[in-house]
């Protein structure tokens, strides 16, 4: 990794993704990589070899270019049986000259005559009815030096020395133990697919409003074990997890990171950095059932149109809700739908427990049936006051039955409010 | 509401949790991101504990497992101190016991899976011995065994993990096992290892090592974790009864004249990189410092590239490979094994003189018929690198040889393992091949202090042929 310290800070040596050189190394690796496939490994190193020692900047970068395509490239590994009789062949045979108490003589040769190695190869190669020659290169032929490349992910220079810069500072995440982030003027629905990146990487966060700037979200990173060790085992997950940050319009992460003999350095880093992340958007994606749902609501309850959710709820605690749907009325009432699958047992649990200890939250929830084969979750689902009055169930998708008389009764008690 | 414990991802989450029960119970915590009360998983027994003594009527959704009845299918007789040893764990049923290589800790670790009755786990730091463990299992259990590691997912009420896919797993399954074994344990209180052990509610805990001895100190950790050392035999007190007797031979090793002048030279430019760059490895960031150096400049590259050779020239020379030669055919008729500090020795001595060699590179498939062929006596001589360093039994080895090897101790005691299984009438040696007048001299020197090497040592003289004998 590439960075700098200053008085306990530290300082990322990032390159320049738009410098010509770099550019320019970057695309001739990639050349290299792109027609690697069906050259064997050992040739691939020694081309990219060449391309880096004509390289006058730092080694390092050469290095790391490298390793981050090699990453890309797949290679054979399968097992080869012809090799694998091979060596078999040759081991029966070598063993027996092993095995014998008593020394195994050649013409000529004295015993413990160095010479005897020469005789001794001949020999087993003779009885494999192969040259020492072609012996020497097939005997161990299919180590990773002669795996050949099947397939390489190709991906522009540009995007190569992005990604080179995003690797340096998630080797510097993997040694933290939690993150700090804030997030200006971030829209729901890049804040929700930010959470669903937090999920699947396993990673939990406290989130608050910034007291001085309101409108300013700050999330504390970790994990579960983290409320009770300082550890970097969530390093790796952090690592990953930051591709999701970069994809925010505004940012700014901090970080506690142990280098040098374990020492604790901070690593402070905003969007002005100018990475470009990785990951794909996914916000668009519905999916077939919902697409379906929409439309039969359209057809059959004309007042409400759906659309994907692009709020948040805050609730109880600190936490926000981050609803699936939005429903809205042609007068221009809004209330939200989240809906939960057979995955979704914890925080099916969590969200009962704000909902039914906050007063009248603008949401309706969905709670698949497969959920309740879980006997503890049946009850609570049973005995929530809030779920008595804007829950439904479902098996596949929502059905219009079960949510028309919902839509009806909040739309009625929203009137009566106001 | 009625209080309930439930595993998430390494931990158990408390619902209905009344205030006034926090203060009968210790390492609870209220988590603001899920707006429950939390505990480590491991901290599950002390925890259940603490409800029944305290009459709190709870829930308990966090456990998947029940008590099982294990039959064997063959009676154990066990050895004297492995029925000590199991007395001593069977009492609070978590612990360390350190016996030396091949002295029955698998056998042990049978009769206490039996005993204790929970679905297990068991871990492991390679697949070699993910495969041995599931053999001798299977040899003792009805029910089947099941693997994790090495792309096989098949979890049983007995399974072998290894350390890293089981630390992969414990957040969704942590919950699944009663009793966890961890072999070669000295590797758990790793930064990642140590969450196997804290992110599972299995109660009983039972840790197997010859060598609990770490470099950076971190025993505590490993008896925090698994319970206290309950019981310790050392190397030297089985050598000739259960051990091998065995000897360790030093040979000093002059390179070949082209050797010396190559590795002279290389020498020279990276110690006068170092002088004028004026780094110091004494310093405790020198070798960052070296490689961030050596990697600025042209001449730094010159210099990195002869730290490289001369390591290797020492580590791998021509001399050494004609000298390992006349001690394998000296030991015609032995069972040899070869131990090299890198794969690329390894290989070279594996086609140089058509020998099998067992490294990670080896497929699952092939390094079972090699070590196969090795127990049976068909192939007299395995070569390897690091691979074979821990636990896996070759019981009728008798002759190991170190070509190279790193200044750590226990990979060096864990060598002389290998060669140790008592077989009637066997003499184990292990020779250690080293470059004279090299760097390798002082890292042969760090790696035996250990009370293996003492007793009549002596260290080698200056022809480089005394020997240590230790019986």
């Amino acid at each position: 990794m590439c960075f700098r310290t200053n008085r306990g800070k530290i300082l990322p040596k990032l390159i320049n993704p738009e410098a010509t050189k770099l550019l320019e190394i970057a695309e001739e690796l990639l050349a290299v990589f792109s027609g690697s496939v069906g050259q064997v490994r050992e040739k691939l190193e020694e081309e990219t070899k060449q391309v880096l020692d004509g390289f006058p900047g730092n080694a390092i970068v050469g290095r790391g270019l490298e390793k981050l395509l090699l990453d890309r490239t797949e290679f054979d590994t399968e097992a080869k049986t012809e090799l694998t009789d091979l060596r078999e062949k040759v081991f029966f045979n070598s063993a027996a000259f092993f095995s014998a108490k008593k020394a195994f003589r050649f013409p000529g040769v004295e015993m413990g005559d160095k010479a005897d190695l020469g005789h001794y190869q001949i020999e087993i190669a003779k009885s494999v009815g192969i040259s020492i020659e072609q012996l020497g290169r097939q005997l161990y032929g299919d180590l990773p030096p002669f795996q050949q490349v099947l397939r390489f992910r190709k991906m522009t220079a540009a995007g190569l020395l992005h990604r080179y810069n995003c690797a340096q500072l998630q080797g510097l995440l993997l040694r933290c133990e939690g993150l700090n982030v804030s997030l200006p003027e971030s829209k729901a629905a890049g804040l929700r697919q930010l959470l669903k990146y937090l999920r699947f990487n396993k990673l939990l966060a406290k989130i608050s409003h910034d007291q001085r700037k309101k409108k300013t979200l700050m999330l504390e990173i970790d994990g579960p074990l983290s409320l009770f060790v300082n550890t970097q085992k969530y390093g790796l997950n952090l690592a990953n997890f930051f591709p999701a940050i970069l994809q925010q319009p505004e940012w700014e992460l901090d970080a506690e990171v142990r280098i040098r003999k374990n020492h604790v350095h901070s690593l402070h880093l905003d969007q002005s950095c100018g990475i470009r992340s990785h990951y794909r958007q996914f916000l668009a994606y519905i999916p077939d059932e919902i697409q379906l749902f929409s439309q039969q609501l359209a057809k059959q309850i004309p007042d409400w149109e759906l659309t994907s959710s692009a709020d948040f709820i805050p609730l109880t605690g600190e936490s926000l809700c981050f609803p699936d749907f939005l429903l809205k009325h042609h007068s221009g009432k809004k209330v939200s739908m989240e809906l939960f699958h057979k995955w979704h047992v914890a925080p099916l649990q969590s969200r009962l427990e704000q909902l039914d200890s906050q007063k009248g939250a603008p949401l309706l929830i969905g709670i698949n049936r497969s959920l309740l084969k879980n006997i503890q979750l049946a009850e609570q689902v049973e005995a929530s006051t809030y779920f008595s009055r804007y829950g439904f169930f479902f098996r596949e998708a929502p059905t219009i039955t079960k949510l028309r008389p919902l839509l009806d009764s909040w739309l009625s008690n929203v009137q009566k409010t106001i | 509401m009625t209080l309930s414990l439930h595993f998430d991802k390494g931990t158990i989450q408390l619902h209905g949790m009344a205030g006034r029960y926090m203060q009968h119970l210790d390492g609870i915590s209220w988590d603001e991101r899920t707006n429950s009360y939390r505990t480590p998983a491991a901290n599950y027994r002390k925890l259940v504990t603490a409800l029944c003594e305290k009459n709190i009527s709870f829930q308990d959704h966090a456990r998947k497992f029940s008590a099982e009845t294990f039959v064997l299918k063959k009676n154990i007789r066990p050895r004297s101190f492995q029925s000590e040893a199991a007395e001593a764990w069977l009492s609070e049923k978590h612990g360390v016991v350190t016996l030396p290589t091949g002295a029955g800790k698998t056998i042990l670790a049978v009769m206490l899976i039996a005993e204790t009755g929970r679905p297990t786990l068991i871990h492991v730091p390679t697949i070699d011995l993910m495969r041995q463990w599931k053999e001798v299992l299977s040899e003792y259990f009805e029910t089947p065994i099941g693997l994790l590691g090495g792309g096989i997912n098949d979890i049983q009420t007995i399974t072998v993990a290894t350390y890293d896919s089981a630390l992969i797993h414990v957040t969704h399954q942590g919950n699944l096992f009663g009793l966890l074994v961890f072999d070669e344990c000295h590797h758990l209180p790793g930064e990642q290892n140590q969450f196997t052990a804290l992110g599972s509610i299995a109660p009983f805990r039972l840790g197997l090592t010859a060598t609990p001895e770490r470099a950076d100190g971190k025993e505590q950790v490993l008896y925090e974790l698994c319970g206290p050392l309950c019981y310790e035999v050392h190397i030297d007190e089985l050598s000739g009864r259960t051990l091998a007797p065995y000897v360790v031979e030093t040979i000093e090793v002059d390179m070949r004249p082209e050797e010396r002048e190559q590795y002279e030279i290389s020498r020279e430019c990276y110690t006068d990189f170092l002088r004028k760059a004026r780094i110091s490895f004494q310093h405790p960031s020198g070798w960052a410092i070296f490689l961030r150096r050596t990697s600025e400049s042209p001449e730094g590259r010159k210099a990195f590239k002869a730290y490289l050779l001369q390591k290797k020239l020492s580590q791998a020379s021509g001399a050494k490979v004609d000298r390992l030669w006349e001690l394998i055919q000296q030991h015609k008729g032995d069972r040899m094994l070869v131990f090299t500090q890198d794969n690329e020795m390894a290989y070279r001595i594996g086609n140089n003189f058509l020998l099998p060699v067992l490294t990670h590179h080896t497929k699952l498939p092939e390094r079972e018929a090699f070590l196969k062929s090795f127990r049976s006596g068909e192939y007299p001589i395995l070569v390897t690198s690091k691979v074979l360093n821990e636990g896996v039994d070759v019981p009728d080895a008798n002759v190991g040889m170190i070509v190279s090897g790193s200044g750590s101790i226990r990979e060096h005691v864990q060598r002389l393992g290998r060669i140790l299984r008592a077989r009637p009438g066997k003499q184990a040696i292990l020779y250690e091949l080293v470059s004279k007048d090299t760097g390798e001299y002082f890292t042969n020197q760090r790696r035996r202090k250990h009370r293996a090497y003492e007793g009549p040592v002596v260290l080698p003289d200056e022809s480089g042929q005394n020997s240590a004998q230790i019986n």
